[in-house]
């Protein structure tokens, strides 16, 4: 399996915004330095906090974004820096579901033409068919048919985020870029459309790199979960790696914030980050998260300690001490 | 989409507009048949009459000259209106491209139309005008295209200003990301959602041409007397004589005047309410 040529290779991507802060101009990294491969049918979560450049690495990779420097393949070819044009045979294989669904759906379109628009757009089958298609998805994601001819304003969130699955899914894609679909949704309709998604991937075999700031959500949805902080990622591995051995500290921190959802468990640790996130313009050096970490030292400020390094074959992490956690908690309490 | 059947629809269902529209339209009418089927003559002068209140065979009165007031009324009336409408037709044409393609393609084309939408503003329309009347001398084409061309900053800053709203909505990207050629989202998506403010600015960019004519004209380089305009019948308010004693004289173009802009008013606001997609629908 590990022979299986990936969809989706990403190398060493970045993407960097030229900002004026106080009339200085800044470079904000967005993403630093991202790589990951994504296999056919895989879902992979990308999480992290607010901010921490999730959304503009998933439009980066599908090419909405131009980026500024590192390689994206699809299909082992390299689609980087290519142009509107030469993009368009592969935009049918390459989709994105937004995070809002109100601002997602053109206000003046109804769902019916929304949904038909990529197939005219590509010119796939005959009129009839077309029709007959949009039909047939839009009944997949639970959008009956006398809703078909109503506009965006007329309908729920929940319905207006079927529709917006229902667009991305028509051209049967091989890699959708989920941008946290289900964060505006109310808590009952976020598990039918999960769900919704899953039955979606079991039908056509789509890969999802399904970005979140929600653990349980990546719990519930992913193969393997890629933990982001400031542009980079600081862990990455399968899902059983990421949930039951978590290494980095910023990665214990997100998990040991979920809540369990039992009266009677026991008290687990939490790792309390010190401080906010830093601004992403002024990202502090080495290890970006060294200022927060209760475990950090001197060292943690060099270059060259955020390095990926290889724990097992599913498991990778950003920090070189994950080891002395134990010692260096004992070192600080004794001092 | 809203098809052209449902437009109509939700436009008839207007009050206010269909008033204004049927107003209007008479107005048109009214100005294009009466002169040549009343013999309608601005400027003929009767030297039995002067300053006459209306009745008899002035239903107007006539002014100090002794011209028929209804017929001046009428003949301004096809002045002033065409004066309004293909300014502002002329200032739409230029502000309408130029806001969009700033708004939607920023970078250099958004400094360059943003920078000059910014000079034509700051810089005193009037003064300009006068002085190219003064030396190329008054024409009501002149006038038409000098109003129509001073006041496409204003679209051009309307529209630049819902574009760059539009242009980030997500629905936008998503037509990118269906790989739609960026001239065809411009115009069949950014465009659509981005100019019904324009339906309502429409009324007071033709009341604004209207208006900039008759102060032209009262500082003589209007549209020149004996052709009468609304505007400048109004003018003759400045004296106190016909202000206080001569009210024929003033006040039947000031309220077509009036009446013109309020029914250009509420058509705009009935175009954009039937455009609108939250708009119930049959």
């Amino acid at each position: 399996m590990d022979e299986q040529e990936p969809l989706l290779r990403i190398e060493n991507l970045k993407k960097y915004f030229n900002v004026k802060d106080n009339h200085k101009k800044v470079i904000l990294k967005a993403v630093d330095g991202i790589s990951m491969d994504i296999k056919a049918g895989e879902t992979v979560g990308l999480v992290g906090e607010s901010g921490c450049g999730k959304s503009t690495f998933g439009r980066a990779v599908l090419q909405l974004h131009s980026i500024t420097s590192g390689k994206v393949y699809f299909r082992g070819q390299d689609i980087t820096g290519w142009n509107e044009k030469e993009l368009r045979p592969l935009r049918k294989d390459m989709q994105i579901i937004f995070q809002d669904p109100f601002a997602s759906l053109n206000p003046r379109k109804t769902i019916f033409e929304t949904v038909i628009a990529p197939l005219d757009a590509f010119d796939i089958g005959t009129k009839q068919e077309r029709r007959e298609k949009v039909q047939k998805m839009l009944e997949f994601v639970g959008l009956p048919e006398y809703q078909f001819h109503k506009l965006p304003h007329e309908m729920s969130g929940g319905q207006r985020q079927r529709a917006v699955i229902a667009r991305a899914m028509i051209t049967d894609p091989a890699f959708v870029v989920c941008d946290e679909p289900v964060s505006a949704l109310d808590v009952s309709v976020r598990a039918q459309v999960l769900n919704l998604m899953k039955d979606a991937q079991k039908a056509s075999g789509v890969s999802y790199l399904f970005i979140s700031h929600d653990m349980s959500v990546i719990r519930y949805l992913c193969d393997k979960v890629a933990v982001m902080y400031l542009g980079r990622l600081v862990e990455y591995g399968t899902k059983e790696e990421i949930f039951g051995n978590p290494l980095h500290p910023y990665t214990k921190a997100l998990l040991s914030a979920i809540p369990v959802p039992d009266v009677g468990a026991k008290k687990h640790e939490r790792i309390r980050l010190v401080g906010d996130v830093p601004s992403p313009l002024y990202p502090p050096a080495g290890c970006r998260l060294h200022n927060r970490c209760p475990y950090a030292t001197e060292e943690c400020s060099d270059e060259g300690v955020a390095q990926m390094l290889k724990v097992n074959e599913d498991h990778f992490v950003a920090c070189p001490f994950t080891e002395e956690f134990e010692a260096r908690k004992a070192a600080k309490e004794s001092a | 989409m809203k098809s052209g059947r449902e437009f109509l629809h939700s436009f008839v269902r207007h009050k206010l507009a269909m008033i204004g529209l049927i107003i209007f339209l008479a107005e048109i009418v009214l100005v294009l048949v009466l002169p040549p089927v009343m013999h309608l003559d601005p400027t003929a002068i009767d030297s039995t009459h002067f300053s006459a209140a209306p009745g008899g065979s002035h239903i107007l009165g006539t002014d100090d000259v002794g011209r028929d007031m209804f017929a001046r009324v009428v003949c301004g009336g096809r002045i002033s209106i065409l004066i309004g409408v293909a300014a502002t037709a002329i200032s739409v044409v230029i502000g309408l491209p130029l806001g969009l393609f700033a708004g939607y393609y920023r970078g250099k084309a958004e400094t360059i139309i943003m920078r000059a939408a910014d000079i034509f503003l700051s810089f005193p329309s009037m003064v300009l005008i006068l002085v190219i009347v003064a030396v190329f001398g008054s024409s009501i084409p002149a006038l038409i295209i000098l109003i129509g061309v001073l006041n496409w900053p204003a679209i051009a800053k309307l529209i630049y200003g819902n574009v760059l709203s539009v242009r980030s909505m997500e629905y936008v990207e998503a037509e990118r990301a269906i790989g739609t050629p960026s001239l065809k989202i411009l115009f069949q998506t950014v465009m659509p959602n981005s100019i019904a403010p324009l339906w309502v600015s429409l009324s007071f960019r033709i009341s604004n041409a209207m208006i900039t004519e008759s102060a032209l004209s009262f500082l003589g380089a209007g549209v020149q007397p004996p052709t009468p305009s609304w505007g400048n019948i109004i003018q003759n308010a400045t004296s106190l004589v016909v202000l206080t004693q001569r009210w024929w004289i003033w006040i039947p173009a000031g309220l077509c005047l009036v009446v013109t802009i309020f029914c250009i008013n509420f058509i705009g606001e009935g175009v954009r309410d039937a455009l609108d997609p939250k708009m119930k629908r049959m």
